[in-house]
């Protein structure tokens, strides 16, 4: 039988190509497979790190408005008209009397007393007012402490989204740094066999009818 | 056998992933640093600073009204005294006007303390922010520590100079004004207070 050879050098190489190719795509769907997975690794971790972030500045901000809360902004007003009151008492301390105004001391002690009394009257009056004016202002004072708390709200995720958009800057970066160093060279043996495989194939035409088998 | 070429690059992509993550943790860290700089830069600035502040106001600001107040009182006595006034209706009316405008300007330069205090609050509060956009861009502590000493530099509050102006005198005005005209009244040999308590009333020129 001539044919004998020649065929099963052609089944050989026939089955060495598609081998060798197998093995080929087999390594490069693998590459593939796991350059995607890398980079997917790095996009997870950085939503993890957002995610993070976004609680945190969730928690801020809710721990802020806890404080601009009805009760709280009552408390803080009270506190205010206090403190400016407390800043008015200090300023006028007291009425400054009848004592230092000359008046000769023949005096019936009732107009004494009526001029004290009048002075002293409008000490109170006076006091009384600015205290009323103390009040109105409170309400100032309360919405600059909440406008500075916002202020230091602001400042604190600010920090946390500025390193986020560093983070995000660099990404991409990332995810093909990643892709590549997942990238692992094929060994080539795939490749190597499926040459062989059209190599033989070649060979076992050749052989076809030179007689040289048998 | 082996038919590997090397890693194409891979362990270059592994070390420079390495360096962009340890360049990044160091930006990090060095940001939140300089924060800490700036908090600790900023902690002078206690409750307790901005009372003192406030103080610092109001002392700044009673002298002045004490010592327009004594001239202002005295004029006033001087004056009324001169009338024969002084211990009448009018005369307490005129007192009580004169205490009733300084208690009312004390009062509203304690109710001006506390707003030049929260005001400069809101200026602190500000200049930190400042600071801590300028540590994120630069991410370098000792500078932001530099910075935040200038800050702080210039936040220091002013000392508040007096500018209260004439408070007085538009209780003085009316007296001097009817002392004005009496002196030129036709019948000035014949004026009486009205608030007579014997003849004390009378002007003798």
């Amino acid at each position: 039988m001539c044919f004998g050879a020649e065929l099963l050098l052609l089944a050989a190489s026939a089955a060495a190509s598609a081998g060798g190719k197998m093995m080929s795509n087999a390594s490069a769907e693998a590459n593939a497979r796991a350059q995607a997975d890398a980079s997917n690794a790095v996009l997870d971790q950085f939503l993890a790190r957002r995610k993070v972030d976004q609680e945190a500045n969730t928690a801020r901000l809710n721990a802020h408005l806890d404080t601009m809360t009805q009760p709280a902004n009552t408390a803080a007003q009270e506190a205010a008209v206090a403190e400016r009151g407390a800043a008015i008492d200090t300023a006028a301390p007291a009425s400054t009397g009848a004592e230092d105004i000359p008046i000769s001391g023949s005096t019936p002690s009732i107009v004494k007393s009526e001029i004290a009394k009048r002075i002293g009257d409008a000490f109170n009056v006076a006091t009384e007012n600015t205290k009323k004016a103390a009040k109105a202002a409170s309400y100032g004072d309360v919405f600059g402490m909440n406008q500075r708390a916002t202020e230091s709200a602001r400042r604190d995720i600010g920090v946390t989204n500025s390193l986020a958009r560093d983070d995000a800057a660099l990404l991409s970066n990332r995810t093909e740094l990643a892709r590549r160093a997942a990238y692992k060279t094929p060994s080539g043996f795939g490749d190597v066999l499926s040459g062989l495989g059209a190599l033989g194939s070649m060979a076992a035409g050749s052989m076809f009818g030179s007689g040289k088998t048998g | 056998m082996c038919f590997s070429n090397g890693d194409n690059g891979a362990s270059a992509a592994a070390a420079t992933q390495a360096k962009l993550d340890k360049q990044q943790a160091e930006k990090e860290a060095a940001i939140k640093a300089g924060n800490l700089r700036i908090d600790q830069a900023f902690g002078q600035f206690t409750p307790e600073y901005y009372k003192a502040y406030e103080n610092d106001y109001l002392n700044a600001q009673t002298p002045e009204l004490s010592h327009q107040y004594d001239k202002a009182k005295d004029k006033l006595a001087a004056v009324l005294a001169g009338r024969g006034v002084l211990e009448s209706t009018i005369g307490a009316n005129k007192f009580a006007d004169l205490e009733r405008t300084r208690a009312s300007t004390l009062g509203e330069i304690g109710n001006n303390a506390v707003t030049a205090a929260n005001d400069f609050r809101g200026k602190v509060e500000g200049q930190k922010s400042d600071l801590y956009n300028l540590s994120a861009a630069t991410a370098d502590p000792d500078s932001i520590a530099a910075q935040a000493t200038g800050a702080m530099t210039a936040l220091t509050p002013p000392k508040p100079t007096s500018s209260l102006g004439d408070i007085f005198g538009s209780i003085l005005q009316p007296v001097s004004g009817f002392v004005r005209g009496a002196m030129y009244s036709p019948n000035r040999n014949a004026i009486n207070s009205g608030f007579n308590y014997g003849t004390s009333g009378r002007v003798v020129n």
